[in-house]
């Protein structure tokens, strides 16, 4: 059997002065996985806050009335991109930092996957209920390049080919409604006694509602859903801002 | 603070820190066994592993704080023992040559669960054995070396080899079907 050259090891450590490493270099590793990944739970946590909105939009009611074919589609074609993608970066590289940590490989697939479902969903939940996604929003809106990537929610509602728009009553008579839709165009909306409405008080000028029913023409849509717009979506443009047509009253009123 | 030949690891551990010579029971204690690990899953020579471990147990002194004692000290030892010959490996190009495994460990392997010995018809046993651990993939072999001769459980391999139970379960299955498909094709010949 070999000797042992265990005094060889120990005279070595000791003329060569080796030391135990600090705790805090031999972990600063492990520290930043898990700082890393804090980081990127939170940041998930903002990008689902940001989807929630999207997600309430497309309502139950729209899941009976266009089918569950239809009802992806439109939901597909209108989801925020950009909050999705991040959505699932911030899945992936939270998943990779974990696994990073000093323990994570003890950790199955499947664990560390739930965990961060769930933190992202939780935190997300919590972000969108204390309004802080609405704030996030705003901030977002007011830069140009970010406005075009990120409220596509708001394309949902001026699609009339498929079925969606919405805008602000101009006008309204026993079976016309007018609008000026989020595009800023006129359009005018033809209800009969099939059409379901979904207010609490009557249909007047001023207010701002969704419809959902088929174009019929040029400019001219018939709604088979009417119903209030979130508030959160009346002051969109899918346009710049600047298209938007002051009213004859704000007119008077500059004037004055 | 006093220490005997009788002291656990753990206790070792916290004087070394301060105290190298507590470091030599240490070594004394860990020496036979990475050196066997070691010539088990490396084609390294006597010479080689010698200096190998003589740099891994000054990197375990240099680590000591990084020892975290919920795991096994022995365990912790295996991981760094492991890390090191794996970069060894890459680092001198080692090529495939034949395995290092005696007899004994040969006929250990034949007597475990691996359930090979009845596909052995051949006069030469060990010689299909030791063939068939010879043409095994590098990570299969590791692991059943240390499933079926260092004989250690899941959780020490999984802490070992820092792979989930669920890979390590799987790589334990997947290294003793590939040989046992070896060593019937070998049987067949």
């Amino acid at each position: 059997m070999e000797k042992i050259p265990a005094k060889n090891i120990v005279d070595k450590i000791k003329n060569e002065k080796i030391m135990p490493q600090s705790h805090m270099r031999v972990h600063w590793k492990n520290y930043l996985f898990w700082s890393a990944w804090v980081l990127i739970m939170l940041f998930g946590a903002i990008s689902f806050s940001l989807l929630i909105p999207n997600l309430l939009d497309v309502r139950p009611e729209f899941l009976f009335r266009l089918g569950i074919g239809q009802y992806v589609r439109i939901l597909m074609m209108t989801a925020p991109y950009l909050w999705l993608i991040l959505l699932v970066i911030a899945f992936g590289t939270g998943y990779l930092a974990m696994r990073r940590t000093r323990k994570g490989y003890r950790l199955s697939i499947i664990f560390i996957s739930s965990v961060i479902v769930l933190i992202i969903a939780l935190l997300g939940t919590v972000l969108h209920l204390s309004k802080f996604n609405q704030h996030v929003e705003k901030r977002m809106l007011r830069n140009a390049h970010f406005s075009d990537v990120t409220f596509p929610a708001h394309n949902r509602w001026s699609r009339p080919r498929d079925g969606m728009m919405a805008g602000e009553v101009v006008d309204v008579s026993t079976d016309q409604i007018m609008i000026v839709n989020l595009n800023d165009e006129e359009w005018i909306v033809t209800y009969d006694h099939k059409t379901k409405f979904d207010f609490l008080e009557e249909l007047h000028s001023g207010m701002f509602a969704e419809f959902i029913g088929k174009k019929t023409g040029e400019q001219s849509f018939y709604a088979e859903f009417v119903r209030p717009l979130p508030s959160h979506l009346k002051n969109r443009r899918t346009r710049a801002p600047s298209l938007t047509v002051p009213l004859p009253d704000e007119i008077n009123e500059n004037v004055l | 603070m006093i220490y005997s030949a009788d002291s656990t690891d753990k206790e070792l551990v916290k004087i070394a820190k301060n105290n190298p010579e507590a470091f030599e029971l240490i070594v004394n204690r860990y020496w036979h066994r990475l050196f066997a690990y070691v010539r088990r899953i490396s084609y390294f020579s006597q010479e080689d592993i010698e200096d190998i471990l003589q740099e891994v147990f000054i990197k375990i002194y240099r680590y000591l704080n990084d020892y975290d004692d919920t795991f096994a000290f022995s365990t912790w030892t295996y991981r760094i023992t492991r890390n090191y010959v794996i970069d060894e490996i890459r680092k001198k190009n080692v090529r495939p040559q034949t395995m290092q495994l005696d007899t004994e460990e040969l006929n250990k392997i034949l007597r475990s669960d691996l359930d090979i010995e009845k596909d052995l018809v051949t006069r030469d046993a060990i010689g299909a054995l030791k063939n068939a651990i010879n043409r095994l993939p590098q990570k299969y072999r590791e692991i059943l070396v240390l499933r079926f001769l260092e004989e250690k459980e899941y959780v020490e391999i999984m802490d070992i080899m820092q792979l989930p139970k669920g890979t390590v379960a799987s790589l334990i299955n997947r290294g003793k079907k590939i040989l046992q498909q070896e060593i019937k094709k070998d049987a067949q010949l």
